[in-house]
């Protein structure tokens, strides 16, 4: 379904995997160059465009991201950093944050999958690998022997 | 932390407890999609994306860390295409230890095994923590096991050869303290991107880099002899080196040479000549040295060199014809406008100084920023040298320091007069200082700098925003010199001041005036007070009313040899709008000024010839003293007025409006009878002051006749006439006589300075005044100095015969001196 609002820009509708719709400017959507080939190839003409990985509380996170970033082409570098810092604490916690890289995994927006993986990555900096199983959820799947040789190898990174 | 299978399992039991089938599927659906959507662990992300976030880990021991997590991340980490690898302070004194040496292991083997793990390495990072940078080399201590000499052959040699199919870039962070004692050769082949900081890389045996397309050198020392050869050869070169700060670059003639280096800000250039030169645009520059052969076209390619600070330029002879064109010093402050050293070696100075010998017109370029200039003096004829050099003091008005090195070759006779003449010159300097603090500086820096500055002839004080905030400041103790205080000091140190110019900063200016008023006035430089202080001593000022503030509690302003930038005077009445009293002696340059002031009540104004027309409109002006030269106009609205001293060559044209009350007039003018004809009847006019003077050059005067005078101020009571008006009073009456039969029966008392030139005749024309004249009662007569004894004794005794009813009074007088009465009224 497309509608066009007061300002000639072309609306498209979203539908997250639990059936939430939202309606955004298609150029805030095409950001994520999987909408972006799903419009091309018309598939936004029959109705709403759906997103079977992406839940609507993440959809609503992503679409925000991508609103931000649309309309501040000639906005100032710093600011944009500042918001996205401010994006990222928002979702501080790193199951939600795993969720937003999921999904612009998916969605392929390279801006949010940088700024989210880039955040993931700082989380880890410094961090023991017992510290980082519990953060995540990480199974220690290692054999004994298998752990001490790992942990051999690597000892150097320990000390 | 919340461990999320914990939660999803006490949600199932929430949803078994759910009564309704339907319901029961409901809430066991949300659930699944909470679980699926909220908790997906880490493990459960796609590898690709896992990897996303290990790619991003900036050092490689938290790969490290991240292999011992999981198979999973263990797996991932192999993918990675980079080593990051920092010897850390901590490492490098773990591994010197007696005590950890034996547990830890090698920076260097760790190094190699994270090559030999990895597959397809595209970035190799290895370096020494900047920390580590500061430390102190024990030579004797060195070992293999805390070798960080990354740039070493051998090592390079072991993991190079593994990785350089893939590697694109490399960076490595040498150990100065280690490397800059030994050279290295390394460097790989299939190179894009090249780093190296704090190595010693010799170019002997440099493999070619066809790929390279970014190079990075820090801190680098450069085998200069080799790179030179490496240079010299027919290839372009390209310095792309985002981070390079300092660049001594040596090449010969390499056919392009293209520097990419946004940051540098020192770059030492020695280059025969390039075919093509490019260089993007450098913000960060500071420091330039160029040397060339053809240094005129070198600098003519040069960029804009607006931040260029220290330039040093020479100019070598190579071999082979050049067509080359001869440096100007003009085309040196043309490019590089800012610079505030420079340097000329021999070279460049016997081009600059045959530039300047060749060129009979000399552009005019101005230098202001120049404070230091350095030259290695090549002297073929000393007063070449010698007037070069003053081109340069005239050009370079801000010089502070200046040397200049003779070669040793030099005659010690040829120095001696170059060396005296500069000296002498020196005071010359001080006078170009622009800013009276540049001064003040310059005083403490010798004795005879102290003393000459004694000597400079203008004073530039500006109030910087700076002062004015620190002497406002309650936290500022001691609480600096008042701007007023440190001026008058200044004034009063330097004792043949020309020229002043006293300011505030513009920044200043936008304070609102409301401030101004409370802040302890120090900044109102134009007050009474404050200008008296210095003014009777220094005459010479230059006001600027750019940054003029009103003073609406001013009433007595005296600007005497004022430069003053206000042609109309328009500020002026704007700033002062309650001024009493103002006094303008030699302020200038005026066009067509107009004193528009409505309180004003005593005016002296000497005006210059530059004026084209004056006009005075002040409703309240009761004195004024007016001298002026010969404007086309003068326009008097001063309907009040009741004393006027009027000084005047010419008027051609002079607009006084009836002035009703005027009392005391005095004229003086070079035609007289012209004047008093214009003006307009003075019916109040008591007291009359005459003087006629000569004026250059031919004038078609009427002369005066006492008569007409008589006429225009009938009421006189008190006439003097000076000099020149009793002459021409005279002639005319010898020429034409009384004719009219009027009669001065007001005037009481004359004054005259007698010219005599036939005694009885001057008795005669002193007689028919006494006839016209009934009711005189006091004549005054003033003798020439030059006038003999008899002659003065025939008149005394001819005049007091004349009537008994006057009282005589006698004395001297002469042009230039005040008169000397000899007697009382007789």
């Amino acid at each position: 379904m497309s509608i066009t609002t007061e300002n000639n820009e072309k609306m498209i509708t979203l539908m997250s995997s639990d059936g939430e719709e939202f309606v955004v400017e298609e150029a805030v959507a095409a950001q994520s160059q999987t909408i972006k080939h799903l419009i091309e190839d018309g598939c936004s003409t029959e109705g709403s465009i759906p997103l079977p990985n992406v839940t609507g509380r993440v959809l609503s996170e992503v679409i925000q991201y991508c609103k931000k970033h649309s309309s501040s082409d000639d906005k100032e570098e710093k600011e944009l950093e500042a918001w996205d810092a401010e994006f990222v604490k928002a979702a501080d916690d790193h199951v939600a944050l795993t969720d937003l890289m999921m999904a612009a995994n998916f969605l392929d927006i390279k801006g949010l999958l940088d700024l989210v993986a880039q955040t993931l990555a700082n989380m880890i900096t410094g961090k023991s690998p017992e510290e980082v199983r519990r953060m995540w959820n990480i199974k220690n799947d290692f054999t004994p022997e298998e752990a001490e040789k790992v942990r051999k190898e690597n000892q150097w990174a320990f000390e | 932390m919340i461990n999320a299978r914990e939660i999803s399992f006490n949600l199932c039991a929430f949803a078994s407890s759910v009564p309704t089938e339907a319901s029961q599927t409901r809430a066991s659906n949300i659930i699944k999609l909470f679980l699926i959507t909220h908790f997906a662990p880490m493990d459960d992300l796609p590898p690709p994306v896992i990897l996303e976030i290990l790619r991003r880990l900036e050092d490689s021991a938290d790969v490290a860390r991240c292999r011992v997590v999981s198979k999973n991340f263990n797996a991932l980490a192999d993918e990675l295409r980079y080593i990051n690898l920092t010897c850390t302070a901590s490492w490098y004194h773990r591994s010197r230890s007696a005590l950890t040496r034996a547990e830890t292991m090698p920076f260097k083997t760790v190094f190699k095994n994270l090559v030999g793990n990895s597959r397809a390495l595209e970035s190799v990072s290895v370096g020494v923590a900047d920390r580590l940078g500061g430390l102190a080399f024990m030579y004797d201590a060195e070992d293999y096991c805390y070798d960080l000499y990354l740039t070493d052959l051998r090592f390079v040699k072991e993991w190079l050869p593994l990785v350089c199919e893939e590697l694109k870039e490399l960076k490595v962070n040498d150990f100065w303290f280690q490397a800059r004692w030994r050279k290295t050769e390394f460097l790989g082949q299939h190179l894009q991107k090249l780093e190296v900081k704090n190595a010693w890389l010799s170019v002997t045996g440099l493999n070619p880099m066809p790929m390279l397309t970014s190079l990075t050198l820090e801190f680098v020392r450069l085998d200069d002899e080799d790179l030179k050869v490496a240079l010299n050869g027919p290839n372009s070169l390209t310095i792309f080196a985002p981070e390079l700060l300092k660049l001594d670059l040596y090449c010969i003639r390499p056919s392009t040479l293209v520097i990419e280096t946004p940051l540098l800000s020192d770059f030492y250039l020695s280059l025969e000549k390039a075919d093509l030169f490019k260089v993007k645009e450098f913000l960060h520059l500071k420091t330039l040295r160029l040397e060339s052969a053809n240094l005129c076209s070198l600098i003519r390619s040069f960029p804009c060199g607006l931040s260029i600070n220290r330039l040093t330029v020479d100019s070598v002879k190579c071999f082979g014809p050049v067509d080359m064109k001869l440096l100007s010093l003009e085309a040196l402050f043309d490019i590089f406008p800012n610079m505030s050293s420079l340097t000329l070696r021999s070279g460049a100075w016997s081009e600059t100084e045959t530039c300047f010998l060749s060129r009979s017109v000399q552009s005019e370029v101005v230098m202001k920023g120049l404070k230091e200039i350095c030259a290695q003096l090549v002297i073929h004829d000393v007063n070449v040298t010698l007037s070069f050099i003053f081109r340069i003091l005239d050009v370079c008005s801000n010089l502070l320091d200046v040397a200049f090195l003779i070669h040793q070759e030099v005659d010690p006779e040829v120095a001696r007069k170059l060396i005296s003449c500069c000296s002498n010159n020196c005071p010359k300097i001080l006078r170009r200082l622009d800013d009276s603090a540049e001064l003040a500086r310059c005083r403490l820096v010798s004795k005879t700098f102290n003393a000459l500055s004694h000597e400079v002839r203008s004073i530039n004080l500006v109030c910087t925003m700076q002062r004015y905030l620190k002497s406002r400041s309650p936290l500022e103790i001691p609480r600096p010199q008042s701007f007023k205080a440190l001026f008058t000091n200044l004034a009063r140190n330097c004792h043949v001041v020309e020229s002043i110019s006293i300011g505030v900063d513009k920044l200043l200016c936008e304070l609102s005036f409301e401030q101004e008023r409370y802040s302890n006035n120090d900044l109102h430089l134009t007050d009474e007070g404050f200008v008296n202080q210095w003014l009777p001593k220094v005459k010479y000022a230059w006001l600027t009313v750019e940054t003029l503030n009103p003073m609406p509690s001013l009433t007595t302003l005296t600007l005497e040899y004022v430069t003053l930038d206000d042609e109309n005077l328009s500020m002026i009445n704007l700033c002062f709008p309650c001024l009493q009293v103002l006094n303008f002696i030699g302020v200038g340059p005026l066009k067509e000024p107009k004193i528009h002031l409505l309180r004003l009540q005593t005016c002296r104004w000497t005006v210059s010839n530059a004026a084209n027309s004056l006009t005075i409109s002040s409703p309240n002006l009761v004195k004024l003293e007016l001298k002026c030269v010969n404007p086309r106009s003068v326009v008097l609205e001063t309907p009040l007025l009741s004393d006027f001293c009027l000084s005047i060559q010419k008027a051609n044209e002079l607009g006084v409006k009836e002035l009703v009350r005027l009392k005391n007039l005095s004229l003086e003018s070079a035609n007289l009878c012209s004047l008093i004809d214009s003006f307009p009847h003075g019916p109040a006019i008591k007291t009359l002051k005459l003087d006629s003077f000569k004026c250059a050059g031919s004038v078609d005067k009427t002369i005066l006749s006492l008569e007409v005078l008589f006429h225009v101020f009938p009421n006189l009571s008190y006439l003097r006439l000076q000099g020149g008006a009793w002459r021409e009073a005279e002639t005319h009456f010898l020429v034409n006589g009384f004719q009219r039969h009027i009669q001065m029966e007001g005037l009481k008392e004359i004054t005259a300075q007698l010219v005599i030139q036939d005694v009885d005749l001057t008795l005669l024309f002193i007689s028919s005044v006494l006839d016209k004249c009934t009711n005189l009662s006091a004549i005054g007569l003033l003798l020439h100095l030059d006038v003999e004894h008899n002659v003065a004794r025939n008149l005394i005794s001819g005049c007091t015969a004349l009537r008994p009813s006057v009282r005589w009074k006698w004395g001297m007088w002469k042009e230039g001196t005040s008169d000397t009465w000899v007697s009382g009224f007789l």
